[in-house]
């Protein structure tokens, strides 16, 4: 079920709101836990099961874990558990991938299993996998009710999209959590947020960006043409993500959780490592905190150190797509961030702002160019029509795609908003008159995104895939 | 929290219950069935269903049926589009489309800046040419066996405005693929000033100046006889017309006045579908007594509605009887014909199924001349030719 859906907004939300508030605290956890497995079911009916015996067997896992906390016993059993749960993420996610890969190589004609991808299974096996090192480590205490484990990894808000939920995070939450009216407000604020930015900004840019580079004109399409196609996936990967994080957030608040921020206007960052500071943080400092420090992080060899950096990279790369393109993507990044470290840093901090966004900007669109294409040959072809500005008749192409036209306002409404404007309020953030007009706006924009899914417009979820 | 804070949340809360019972309100209302604006069926709440819902199928169709069941969901769809209309676009537009066709969807455009919604001129590919040529050998087998005539109405699917020429030249190709005894004419358009003259603004059809050359060429290539000619063109001034065309792409500013001409016909029978009655809804369109409602499809009104067969008998016993087959383009122009007949049999593609048999039909109603009306899309249809095997 898609949060920008009518059934979420219509029957799913209002109902599982009344029936949580109505009931004794005592049952809440079982309320969201059904409720989350509705969710799940309601768009992967077949792997609910999937999700549940994932659930189980880590369930059971971290109690053997936690009662052979001093034999060797707790290692095999981590050992275990990682190779269940990657086992699981291999299968279900990268098996066709190394499949194919395999046949090419050593022309071989093993059989392609078709399996689809089960919704969310990157993420929420990142958080079983972060409760499961956590009990090991002894950071959090072992979860022995199934059903409040299972609320946690199912919560219905990050279960499929993100942002990744650490454990230790709502620990304390998921036992006892304090409900208010002030912070349903907010939370409810929030999620509206994200609903806005998600349909009336993400979906509109995305007939941009799909259009033109799921043509198959595209390797020949002009340079103007395909930098507002990268502009545009820019912008929608940003507000199609964060939005969906605002809306996990203001949800989870509405239930009284409380989630880690997922994005910081990434945007506005001024270097590589600025930036991955500010984008998908859940899932940076998961792989800083689980990859990147047990492999040794910094403290270590040079050689290592830069080694430890490219695997965690290709695994960040990997994690977002069993494709060639995702692997590029994350090794680009590897490379940007040694060359940061390792030189540039330095040479950057004596550049003034403007320069050092603008240098962060076209490098992260660069990287969104290499996750956009798939096909590594249109890539090649795209690329190099951009940096030679390749100059074909733009006339054809818009007389044939109106909407580029029509949806060129969002665009830019989208790299406004890109940038912190909306702090610029924050003085008048205590006055009546400001918080009025902002609820008022609020609801006039989640009007219009209703009647925008009530147009039935575009509404694809980039990260669903993931 | 402050009393101010509380009550600017309270305040919220409630404009967001009052935006979501609408949602409510539309679960628990009597479900609409068809939409008028958007000329379909609707999509009503479905039952639960357990296999339905493990492919998929039931999440889909609550989704479908509450944005149709939506309060207001009609009006919501006619004036989005209206809405997001930005300056710049318009402006860039306006700049680009001089003497080019403007993309509005997939095969709707609009032709030099106008506001005639047209189709986007069609190249013939393999698959077109394996399809209409395998229609044509059928209808050629009817060529000798009784007088067949052919009449091609060019429609802005075939006939490209910039080059003033066909883009796909079905009149020659036609006269290339027939065979046997037959007679052809055809619309003709020769440019884009003559199509707006023929054709409706926002519907796929003929208007009433395009239907009736188009009968009057029929009349002429059949019997020779002079065409009755209209005693009154009426324009209906308080209706708009908002064909298929500005439906199909949500493009609902796009509509026009509906016009026609009156003819006085001698009196005569119609049979629809085997009952005798009326035929369309002429009397009432010109005694004013028409639906005043939006987005109605006034050619089907006026004209009427795709029977399976229908039948004009002017007891004209000295005069031929006449089969025409055709599409909805013919309503506009049966009766007009059939007036210079005895009995005129109209079959439209929908009564034709596997069982049927085309020269029986016509051995057992005396019939001695076909007349084919057809288009772009009467060609390429994959059972146009149904019934007419052996």
């Amino acid at each position: 079920m898609l949060f920008s859906s009518l059934t979420f907004l219509f029957i799913f939300l209002p109902l599982v709101i009344f029936i949580y508030y109505i009931s004794n605290d005592k049952y809440k956890n079982y309320i969201l836990l059904l409720f989350s497995l509705i969710f799940y079911s309601w768009g992967e009916p077949k792997y609910i099961f999937l999700m549940l015996l994932s659930i189980v067997v880590n369930y059971i896992l971290a109690l053997i874990i936690d009662k052979y906390r001093k034999s060797k016993l707790k290692v095999y059993t981590l050992i275990f558990s990682i190779i269940f749960n990657i086992g699981l993420l291999f299968i279900f996610k990268y098996l066709s991938f190394f499949t194919i890969n395999i046949n090419n190589m050593f022309n071989m004609n093993i059989r392609i299993l078709n399996i689809v991808l089960p919704i969310g299974i990157s993420f929420y096996t990142f958080q079983i996998l972060s409760y499961v090192i956590d009990v090991y480590r002894n950071d959090v205490k072992v979860q022995k009710n199934i059903f409040v484990l299972g609320t946690y990894i199912s919560f219905f808000p990050q279960l499929i999209a993100g942002p990744i939920v650490r454990y230790s995070t709502i620990e304390k939450q998921l036992m006892k959590r304090e409900h208010n009216f002030s912070m349903f407000c907010d939370g409810l604020r929030r999620f509206f947020v994200g609903l806005i930015k998600k349909v009336l900004i993400a979906n509109n840019v995305a007939l941009i960006a799909d259009t033109i580079f799921n043509s198959t004109a595209v390797s020949n399409y002009n340079f103007i043409i395909l930098i507002v196609a990268l502009l545009s996936y820019t912008i929608q990967i940003y507000y199609d993500f964060s939005g969906y994080s605002d809306m996990a957030i203001g949800l989870g608040k509405m239930f009284g959780f409380t989630f880690l921020e997922n994005f910081n206007y990434p945007y506005i960052a001024i270097s590589i490592t600025d930036f991955w500071r500010r984008w998908h943080i859940s899932l940076s400092t998961w792989f800083r905190d689980y990859v990147y420090i047990p492999l040794g992080g910094n403290r270590c060899s040079k050689a290592r150190w830069i080694f430890n950096i490219l695997v965690v990279w290709f695994l960040t790369g990997f994690w977002h797509g069993a494709s060639w393109n995702f692997i590029i993507w994350g090794m680009y990044y590897a490379i940007l961030l040694l060359i940061e470290k390792l030189f540039l840093s330095k040479f950057l901090e004596k550049l003034p702002k403007v320069i050092r966004f603008i240098y962060t900007f076209l490098l992260v669109n660069i990287g969104w160019l290499i996750f956009r294409i798939e096909d590594l040959s249109i890539l090649k072809n795209v690329f190099i029509n951009i940096i030679t500005l390749h100059n074909t008749d733009i006339i054809p192409f818009l007389l044939e795609n109106n909407m580029l036209l029509d949806n060129l306002v969002f665009l830019v409404i989208g790299i406004i908003f890109m940038f912190p404007v909306i702090r610029l309020f924050d003085k008048y953030k205590d006055k009546v008159w400001y918080e009025l007009g902002r609820d008022f706006i609020l609801i006039f924009l989640v009007i219009v995104s209703i009647c925008s899914l009530i147009n039935n417009s575009y509404n694809p979820f980039i990260y669903f895939r993931f | 929290m402050n009393s101010n804070k509380k009550y600017i949340n309270y305040c919220f809360v409630m404009l967001v219950m009052l935006v979501f019972f609408t949602g409510f309100y539309s679960l628990i209302r009597v479900p609409k069935d068809t939409s008028i604006v958007e000329n379909r069926k609707l999509t009503t709440f479905p039952l639960f269903n357990y296999k339905l819902f493990l492919n998929g199928e039931y999440q889909n169709a609550l989704e479908n049926a509450l944005s149709d069941q939506f309060i207001g969901s009609e009006s919501i769809r006619t004036n989005y589009n209206k809405v997001f209309k930005f300056p710049f676009a318009s402006s860039v537009k306006k700049s680009i489309c001089k003497n080019n066709y403007f993309s509005l969807s997939l095969y709707k455009a609009i032709y030099n800046c106008g506001d005639y919604l047209v189709e986007k001129p069609k190249k013939m590919t393999k698959d077109m040419h394996d399809i209409m040529s395998e229609n044509i050998k059928y209808y050629s087998k009817l060529n000798n066996t009784i007088d067949t005539y052919y009449y091609f109405i060019t429609t802005s699917d075939v006939f490209d405005f910039r080059t003033n020429s066909y883009s796909m030249d079905i009149p020659k190709y036609i006269k290339k693929e027939m065979k046997g005894n037959y007679t052809f004419d055809y619309l003709k358009i020769n440019n884009y000033n003559d199509y707006k003259k023929y054709f409706y603004k926002t519907d796929h059809h003929w208007s009433y100046k395009g239907s009736f050359l188009g009968y009057k060429d029929i009349i002429s290539m059949i019997t020779g006889d002079e065409a009755k000619k209209p005693v009154e063109e009426v324009s209906f001034d308080d209706i708009y017309f908002n064909g298929s065309s500005s439906k199909d792409i949500k493009m609902f500013n796009y509509k026009e006045k509906f016009k026609a001409y009156k003819f006085n016909l001698e009196p005569h029978i119609t049979y629809v579908d085997g009952e005798e009655g009326i035929y369309g809804g002429q009397d009432k369109y010109f005694n004013k007594d028409y639906k005043r409602i939006n987005y109605i499809n006034h050619y089907a009104e006026f004209y009427g509605f795709n029977p399976k067969e229908l039948i004009f008998d002017f007891k004209h016993e000295d005069k031929d009887n006449l089969l025409i087959l055709s599409n909805s383009y013919s309503n506009a122009v049966d009766e007009l014909i059939a007036s210079h007949f005895n009995k005129t049999y109209v079959l439209h593609r929908e009564y034709k199924d596997g069982n049927f048999d085309i020269y029986q039909y016509i051995k057992n109603r005396n019939i001695n001349k076909v007349l084919f009306i057809v288009d772009y899309s009467y060609l390429i249809s994959e059972n146009s030719h149904v019934g007419m095997g052996v």
